[in-house]
């Protein structure tokens, strides 16, 4: 009964719905930015359905020999100049300004094209991992962050595991799958990285906006007097920590729900669900997504929807948190800014020779920032393979902590 | 029984009261000091908004931290500020602090419909809250305190930005729930309590001066409260010489009542009733806030 009254009074505060709104509105223009690629993308769609995403040899040879009849379909379009052309894309460089062709012919040629792309850099996958040295990697990052001493080599070490699990990946055969061509389309980039940090940066403000206010409500309507010495009491702030979860729940469900039906109606991963995330075709940097766990996309999208929920309610804690001791929601707000800018700003200026730089990256606030590079290898500083269970683990016991702590503490609290 | 045992409350250096003893029975108390006396911190602590530095508050024995639920459950509560929710109606607000009060709907509904009737409510019960006047907003105020039936209401300035039509008809409505129970009313204006309290307390330096019923406590003053016709001219010299507890201009004359401790040295001094602003005014000369009162 007086969570639905709390419910209530979050669900009347105009700013919440008008943020939703815009957040909504953002994230469907963001969405909707890779769809000059989306033609170029249906290839992958028929290739997967006639062949199947798994790269093997009877696929190779089946998908080589469709490839040789496109082959051969160039040729005959092309018979005209008396040169022969061993790929779409040599026909299309060369007549890329006269475009002699029909519309017909030059749709067919761009497709058979996008079938070039997936079937050579399939044939090259082999090669690229018996070349990938992960020491390299390790000597590359050390530099261009400067590390030394203890810090250099627990990246040096970092790696070495992250090698065997590269070897283990190999053997599973998980870096040859099909799957969107990512050095070109980029769209893990584009969903775990715009999309996500997007969604996670908004529901952030929308948690500690709901969880500030509706915690502060009866302060700043100076009906704190009247609500606190009622039967109920102080516990009234247990129920407004329920309410704000709800509400966030509520939030999480619209903003997700509706970003992830534009992204998945728009960019069409039929077929693509079970493909590995850690497959070659993922790649969008020279060192190629290696997930610490053999993951598929759907799995990876499930542990990112779910650290995401994790991480707001962690948020929502802190918020609660610093509620009860400020009473004011615009100070909680700046507040909460200031200590999520520590967060992430201390790590940058720790010195790069000790451990301790590693240590300071086990914030949900540094746990944010590369949203794309949870559970994987990639990230220089957040490389552990438990990186994400442990700073979830810590930070859900310290905020847990803080709001039994606060909640105790309100309980005695002078109210003036 | 509500008590107070030697209550005291410090905040920070800042002492606010100090060694309050006080024993609440059925009956209407008026809680008498002026602005900054301590009045409110002492009912903030007995409505658990604040809790005291040293000493205890018992109800029926027990310290009212430990009743907790148990004793807000007989709590009924005016603030000397009371906030509301500007887009609520009457019923809906008092609706939501009826569910904060443990009442059950339906129990509350009843409850709210009578309670909005007694305080003159009842046709405006689906208006906004933020079109009530202030004395509108104040009887609001009174039925929320009102809705569990408490058996200690405590009132703290529940007469301020009332119109004095108003104020008579607080009274009146205190009179009617003065029943088996104790009313606190806290104010620094002697009328509010003067014709319907039982007892009178007042505080002085931080500690209860007297707690006793209004005749008693004007007896401090029998015999000592004067009034007197003086020229206009010599008004100043009177003044510098006795202490005026009220001053009205007629004519060319001034009407002063006063305070002396001498007796009648002049025929034209009349020896007047002390009334409790006069003990009031006495008590709390030194006070700045009590300047320009009249007879």
């Amino acid at each position: 009964m007086i969570i639905k009254h709390e419910l209530w009074k979050i669900a009347k505060m105009p700013i919440i719905w008008f943020l939703l709104l815009f957040f909504i509105g953002l994230n469907v223009l963001i969405s909707l930015t890779n769809t000059d690629f989306k033609e170029d993308m249906a290839v992958l769609k028929d290739l997967v359905r006639n062949y199947g995403h798994d790269i093997n040899v009877e696929m190779m040879t089946d998908l080589g020999d469709d490839y040789e009849e496109k082959v051969a379909w160039v040729n005959h379009i092309a018979k005209h100049d008396g040169k022969t052309y061993e790929h779409p894309s040599e026909l299309l460089d060369t007549y890329i300004s006269e475009k002699p062709f029909n519309e017909d012919e030059m749709q067919k040629l761009w497709q058979y094209r996008s079938i070039e792309t997936y079937y050579r850099v399939s044939q090259d996958i082999d090669e690229f991992y018996q070349k990938l040295d992960l020491k390299d990697s390790a000597s590359a990052i050390i530099g261009m962050y400067g590390m030394k001493d203890a810090a250099a080599d627990t990246v040096r070490d970092q790696f070495q595991k992250l090698d065997r699990r590269l070897e283990e990946l190999i053997e599973n055969g998980e870096h040859k799958h099909l799957f969107f061509h990512n050095k070109v389309y980029e769209m893990h980039e584009l969903l775990f990285e715009k999309i996500g940090r997007a969604l996670i940066f908004e529901l952030m403000l929308l948690f500690v906006l709901i969880t500030a206010a509706v915690t502060n409500y009866e302060f700043e309507n100076k009906t704190a007097a009247v609500s606190y010495t009622a039967k109920r009491g102080r516990k009234l702030a247990l129920a407004k920590l329920a309410a704000a979860s709800i509400a966030g729940f509520f939030v999480i469900l619209v903003l997700i729900g509706v970003t992830f039906t534009t992204y998945f109606l728009t960019y069409d991963y039929s077929g693509l669900w079970n493909v590995p995330i850690s497959t070659y075709f993922n790649a969008e940097m020279p060192l190629p997504y290696i997930t610490w766990w053999n993951l598929s996309f759907l799995e990876y999208l499930g542990f990112f929807v779910l650290f995401v929920i994790i991480i707001q309610y962690l948020f929502m804690g802190i918020t609660f948190f610093l509620s009860i001791f400020m009473k004011n929601t615009y100070l909680v707000f700046f507040c909460f800014l200031i200590i999520a800018g520590a967060g992430v700003l201390l790590p940058e200026i720790a010195p790069h020779g000790s451990n301790f730089i590693f240590y300071l990256q086990y914030t949900p606030y540094v746990m944010v920032m590369n949203p794309h590079e949870w559970l994987m290898g990639n990230g220089p500083f957040t490389i552990y393979k438990t990186y994400e269970a442990v700073t979830i683990v810590v930070w859900t016991l310290v905020t847990g902590s803080l709001c039994a702590l606060s909640i105790r503490r309100f309980k005695r609290m002078q109210l003036h | 029984m509500l008590v107070m045992n030697q209550v005291s409350k410090k905040f920070g250096n800042f002492t606010a009261l100090k060694d309050v003893t006080l024993e609440f029975d059925n009956g209407i108390y008026g809680l008498l000091a002026p602005n900054g006396a301590g009045k409110t911190t002492m009912i903030k602590m007995l409505v658990t908004l604040l809790f005291p530095t040293n000493g205890e508050i018992l109800y029926d024995g027990t310290d009212i931290t430990t009743l907790d639920e148990e004793y807000r459950n007989v709590l009924g509560y005016l603030p000397q500020e009371f906030g509301y929710y500007k887009n609520y109606t009457p019923e809906k607000y008092l609706m939501y602090l009826a569910a904060l009060k443990g009442m059950e709907k339906n129990t509350a509904k009843q409850k709210i419909t009578e309670l909005l009737k007694l305080v003159g409510l009842e046709n405006v019960t689906n208006k906004k809250l933020k079109k009530f006047s202030g004395g509108m907003i104040q009887r609001v105020g009174i039925a929320q305190a009102m809705l569990n039936d408490p058996k200690i209401l405590i009132l703290d300035e529940p007469t301020s930005g009332l119109d004095p039509k108003e104020r008579a008809r607080f009274r009146k409505l205190l009179n009617v729930l003065a029943q088996d129970r104790i009313i606190i009313l806290s104010t620094h204006i002697v009328s509010d309590v003067e014709s319907i309290a039982n007892q009178i307390i007042m505080i002085k330096d931080k500690k209860v001066l007297y707690k006793d019923s209004i005749t008693n406590i004007c007896e401090i003053l029998e015999g000592k409260i004067y009034e007197t016709e003086v020229e206009i001219a010599n008004a100043e010299s009177f003044r510098a010489k006795y202490f005026s507890i009220g001053e009205r201009q007629e004519r060319d004359q001034m009407t002063f009542r006063f305070i002396t401790e001498e007796k009648a040295i002049d025929p034209a001094w009349r020896n007047v009733r002390p009334s409790l602003e006069d003990v009031f005014l006495y008590i709390y000369q030194d006070d700045a806030t009590l300047a320009g009162s009249t007879v």
